[in-house]
């Protein structure tokens, strides 16, 4: 461990470098702005900045793409406590009670907490990578194939469990995300499915047109179909310093909500939105007066939003160590740092040193930025906020559309990404959500693979899964994921929880 | 008889889960030892068959009961502008380079909103066309033409 602390500080020292720094405020701040601009989040600008970081070093184009992620969850909390709207997925649960303390005169507060919340639980976060980094890297060297799927498995069962609406439509979802995951050539045979003879498809559908066209093109026809509504805008947000007694109330909440955002944030397919929706639950199940949450409690905004941002941070270990992205975003992500030629993995620590000690550090320097963009600054947002949606659309469609080009100069990606723009409006429409989509899309090919290896190396033999013991856990976890949430009493809370959201 | 949304999404999915199947139905499925290409395909298009068919069921039942829960099923042509300007993108960008294109696809987005007027339209579509031409065409130098001379 105090290997770690050394290179850590080796860390600092590359994130402390005057480039690297510019870098990681500029991801700072714009994942602030995109967090806090309702109708475009932190999937489409990555995938929109994508061509862009191809011109910077791997370090410096992790450290930015990262800090949009991160910045993003703060950036979102702002707009939902402001105007009921979650500026971004993760912050949905911020609108509940965020926005009644902002009714109630308290805006400046929430936003305090927030903001303050999310450092703390940012830091903290931040040291557990610094310290089970490693470990979690030594323990990826032991995992075989059958540990990998059981694990990937187990992160579909999550992202299914708290996808929104009907659970048979989320693991349809995970299946037809699996079926594009599918296209093109396949590695072990050479075999091509699904290609219809058309060569741009040997290679496999591409991530940006998929991600810009379900989250960036969707959401602006959405928007501009006038079926996303928005809730008055709080104006006025007095004093930002919390009263004694909302100080008293948050810190417990803060604390609980870091611990639960850390260890959610580590499992796959879980990441910030899991994390605040059961730190969410957690709270009330916990408050000697749980009649207050949805009126403003203090603990149902410091929780959550603790908790959405320790996990943001402590997702970076599975992916880092694992090589798995726990999230779209982080997907992305992966797909950045192959444009670099760095496969993620358990080689990136001991083969890049300066890549993962540095991004870890950055994250440390960033949420110190954060905090101070989002605080003293929380007037300048407030007047993005107030930039009309149809001067704003214009712009999101058209970096869209040059980011869709940019990564591989590629019309035919253009084209794909309509495809998907159209795929989900429908999907919309149909009340069907494209998260599990993206996930069973990432992960599809990565389980094929494994499953694959795991039985040719058994020689068929299907009781692999079950006799190794970390394999049987995991398998065994993600088939009691889904079935907790069947059950009347948790389902219940479930469907309390997003009903709440509208 | 309204459709419920249930009954409408499910409809929706066993027709994707069939076309699914229909495709990769001869594709070579291998053995336990040696899976092929076709296995992990044609279990995800069966699933979203399934699913869609059970998803179905459930609306159909709550339709014989009028407990059908209707899906907010507002389609506005408006929405597909976007998709419209991103295909113009797509087909002028050989030909006009990135300028004249990103001012073009601009212009025809615009149209997704009634609340813009003639001005904002004009005036959003040079801004950003100019804006997206210095930093991707000369700042970073995105491999395409720019101008519609420029080959």
């Amino acid at each position: 461990m105090l290997q770690s602390l050394d290179h850590f500080v080796t860390g600092l020292g590359i994130a402390l470098q005057p480039g690297n720094l510019l870098f990681c405020f500029l991801g700072a701040l714009c994942g602030t702005l995109i967090g806090v601009l309702p109708g475009i989040g932190p999937v489409a600008t990555i995938a929109m900045l994508l061509p862009v970081t191809f011109y910077l070093s791997p370090v410096a184009a992790l450290i930015m793409l990262a800090g949009i992620y991160y910045g993003s969850q703060y950036g979102g909390s702002t707009t939902s406590i402001l105007m009921k709207v979650p500026g971004e997925t993760a912050s949905v649960v911020t609108c509940l009670d965020g926005y009644q303390m902002a009714l109630k005169g308290r805006a400046g507060s929430a936003l305090a907490i927030a903001a303050l919340g999310s450092f703390f639980a940012g830091i903290v976060g931040t040291m557990l990578n610094v310290l089970f980094g490693p470990e979690f890297a030594k323990l990826a060297l032991a995992f075989g194939s059958a540990e990998y799927f059981g694990l990937m498995l187990l992160g579909l069962a999550i992202s299914i469990a708290m996808s929104h609406g009907s659970m048979l439509g989320a693991v349809a979802m995970v299946s037809l995300g699996v079926v594009l995951g599918t296209v093109g050539r396949d590695v072990n045979t050479g075999y091509g499915r699904l290609t219809f003879d058309i060569p741009d498809l040997s290679d496999g559908i591409g991530f940006v047109p998929l991600a810009v066209g379900l989250f960036g093109i969707a959401e602006v026809m959405r928007n501009l179909d006038g079926s996303a509504a928005a809730g008055g805008m709080v104006k006025a947000v007095g004093r930002l310093w919390p009263s004694r007694e909302e100080g008293r109330r948050a810190v417990p909440a803060v604390l609980r909500g870091t611990v639960l955002g850390t260890v959610l944030g580590i499992l796959p397919g879980g990441g910030a939105i899991l994390a605040s929706f059961t730190s969410y639950g957690l709270e009330k199940r916990l408050s000697r007066r749980p009649e207050e949450f949805g009126h403003g409690a203090v603990e149902g905004l410091a929780g959550p939003e603790s908790a959405n941002n320790a996990a943001a941070q402590a997702s970076f270990i599975p992916l880092l160590t694992l090589g798995i992205p726990p999230n779209a975003v982080l997907a992305l992500l992966v797909g950045g740092m192959m444009i670099h030629g760095i496969a993620p993995g358990p080689t990136v620590m001991t083969e890049r040193p300066d890549l993962f000690w540095g991004l870890i550090a950055s994250m440390l320097i960033g949420n110190v930025m954060l905090v101070i963009i989002n605080l003293p600054l929380v007037g300048i947002w407030i007047q993005f906020l107030k930039v009309p949606y149809r001067l704003l659309f214009p712009a999101i469609f058209l970096f869209c559309c040059i980011g869709v080009y940019g990564v591989n100069g590629s019309l035919f990606e253009v084209w794909m990404a309509i495809g998907f723009g159209l795929l989900g409006y429908l999907l919309s429409k149909l009340e069907l959500e494209p998260a599990p989509l993206v996930l069973g899309f990432v992960l599809g090919p990565l389980i094929e693979e494994h499953l694959r290896r795991a039985l040719a190396l058994s020689d068929g033999d299907a009781s692999v899964f079950v006799t190794r013991p970390l394999s049987a856990t995991l398998i065994a976890l993600a088939l009691l994921v889904p079935c907790l949430v069947l059950l009347p009493q948790l389902g219940k809370r479930r469907s309390e929880i997003f009903q709440a959201e509208q | 008889m309204t459709l419920s949304k249930d009954l409408r999404a499910g409809l929706c999915l066993m027709l994707a889960g069939a076309v699914v199947l229909a495709l990769v139905w001869s594709y070579p499925s291998g053995t336990l030892s040696d899976i092929g290409p076709g296995a992990m395909v044609q279990l995800a298009g069966g699933l979203i068959l399934l699913l869609g068919a059970a998803l179905a069921l459930r609306g159909w039942r709550q339709v014989a009961q009028n407990q059908s829960v209707l899906a907010g099923n507002r389609i506005s042509p408006r929405a597909f502008i976007i998709p419209g300007a991103m295909a113009a993108f797509a087909i002028l960008l050989p030909w006009l380079g990135l300028a004249v294109t990103a001012a073009i696809a601009t212009l025809i987005a615009g149209f997704g909103s009634q609340e813009m007027s003639v001005k904002e339209r004009l005036l959003g579509a040079v801004i950003l066309s100019a804006f997206v031409t210095l930093l991707f065409g000369y700042g970073l130098r995105l491999q395409v033409p720019i101008w519609p001379w420029s080959y």
